[in-house]
């Protein structure tokens, strides 16, 4: 799956009427190494600004990236 | 090219009117204008109407020719101009051009947003439709996220503190305080917006432009008057935030000022003051750095100096700003013009500032995706 690193993030505590069930929820813009970027919902442990990610497969919400360990 | 003037102005009072219509509120600015000009509507040849989103908030569409012909300007083309928070600075832009050119000599400019009959959720939803919505709606982005990435950017580039962007909420909250059209007139502290409710983190509640209801109008003419329109220039730039190199600044405000100071034959440094687009605190930071008033990076400590409030070198958004005045988007770029015509005017009141011969207006849609700077010149 896609690496990338987060160049950008924010968690969402109020949230458009679509998702507001999910809220809070963290959003990252990451780049790639080709340094094309990409807007993407976090899974599970918050990401800070540096934070290498992968994508995560068949997300709910797509696309989908977490950090990696 | 002609010299193109502002000939009248007139404005609602920015708030949540929950007994008033976008008709009705269109109705008192352009009558309000209209008495300030002292003219006859007879006189106008086109309506110019900037309105983000009214069939969303109110279910009514094909607004310009609905708006003035409930003014009783009956007839001549009336058009509505989007783009996204910058709708009214655009009709304006479009407006100013069209009199520069010669194809007319007094247009109408009208700008109106009636938002408040929505809840806040779905007012949020609404919104995000100036993004991308393939790229940032979908995943749940709203645009208090999209500029908290680029507070969060700027905070990590240039060691923009949370304090920085607090200092610009307290000043324009005062400024309001000191505006009787203002939605909000309550003075707060450095610390009361620190601690306020958290809406997309760093940003908290204080970080945040409200939803208003409004309306604004201006009468613009070939006809020679006091406050002149050295220049209005508006540019583009990529809706989604995906595609900016740099997030830390906006490049269509740097294009649009660069051209409306060429245009007028002035520099940054040679503006008195100004009402700039400040929908979340850190918007007003950048601004500062792509009108070309600071050097990048460096807004944050120069507005927690003090430099921007209304006895300062620039006062920055006396009015109070999207953020305490209010923001009825499509009203706001208009309405950023005629505060600054109260400025210049000597008509400000408490807060009137020292000197106001040339101001700036700048009024920015999305993220960045337009940007409309205009500059007005007393005589």
């Amino acid at each position: 799956m896609r690496q990338a690193t987060v160049y950008s993030e924010t968690v969402i505590h109020s949230a458009p009427e679509q998702f507001a069930a999910d809220a809070p929820y963290q959003i990252a813009l990451v780049e790639f190494v080709d340094q094309s970027r990409l807007l993407v919902r976090i899974s599970g442990l918050r990401v800070q600004i540096g934070d290498r990610v992968q994508e995560i497969e068949n997300p709910a919400i797509h696309p989908t990236f977490e950090v990696i360990k | 090219m002609r010299s193109v003037y502002v000939a009248g102005i007139g404005k609602t009072a920015f708030g949540a009117f929950a007994s008033r219509t976008l008709k009705d509120l269109a109705l008192e600015s352009i009558q309000s204008c209209l008495y300030d000009a002292a003219r006859d509507k007879e006189e106008l040849e086109a309506v110019y109407v900037g309105n983000f989103d009214s069939p969303s908030f109110t279910n009514q569409n094909h607004l310009a020719p609905y708006i003035a012909g409930a003014a009783g300007i009956q007839d001549v083309p009336a058009t509505r101009f989007e783009a996204a928070c910058a709708s009214g600075g655009s009709a304006l832009f479009h407006a100013f051009h069209a009199v520069q050119s010669g194809i007319y000599s007094n247009v109408l400019v009208c700008g109106v947003e009636k938002m408040t009959s929505q809840s806040t959720a779905r007012v949020a939803q609404i919104l995000a439709g100036a993004g991308d919505a393939e790229l940032e709606s979908a995943i749940g982005a709203t645009f208090p996220a999209i500029f908290a990435m680029i507070a969060r950017r700027h905070m990590y580039q240039y060691g923009t503190t949370r304090e920085h962007l607090a200092h610009v909420a307290v000043k324009n909250h005062y400024n309001a305080s000191l505006n009787p059209q203002a939605h909000l007139k309550k003075v707060i502290t450095v610390e009361q917006a620190l601690a306020g409710k958290p809406i997309c983190e760093p940003l908290t509640i204080y970080d945040c432009s409200l939803v208003s209801d409004g309306a604004a109008a201006l009468w613009i003419s070939a006809d020679p008057q006091t406050i002149r329109i050295a220049a209005c220039a508006q540019a583009s730039g990529p809706v989604s935030l995906a595609g900016k190199p740099d997030i830390t600044t906006l490049n269509a405000t740097r294009l649009a000022a660069a051209k409306a100071y060429k245009a007028a034959g002035i520099t940054a440094q040679q503006i008195d003051l100004a009402e700039v687009h400040d929908c979340f605190t850190i918007a007003e930071l950048i601004a500062m750095e792509d009108l070309g008033f600071i050097a990048a990076g460096e807004s944050g400590p120069w507005v927690a100096s003090g430099a921007t409030g209304i006895s300062g070198n620039l006062p920055v958004n006396t009015s109070g700003g999207l953020k305490a005045k209010g923001h009825p988007i499509g009203a706001t770029g208009v309405a950023q013009v005629c505060d600054l015509i109260l400025q210049m005017r000597n008509q400000a009141g408490p807060r009137q500032v020292a000197k106001a011969d040339t101001g700036l207006a700048q009024n920015l849609g999305g993220s960045g995706a337009t940007s409309v700077v205009t500059i007005l010149q007393r005589k």
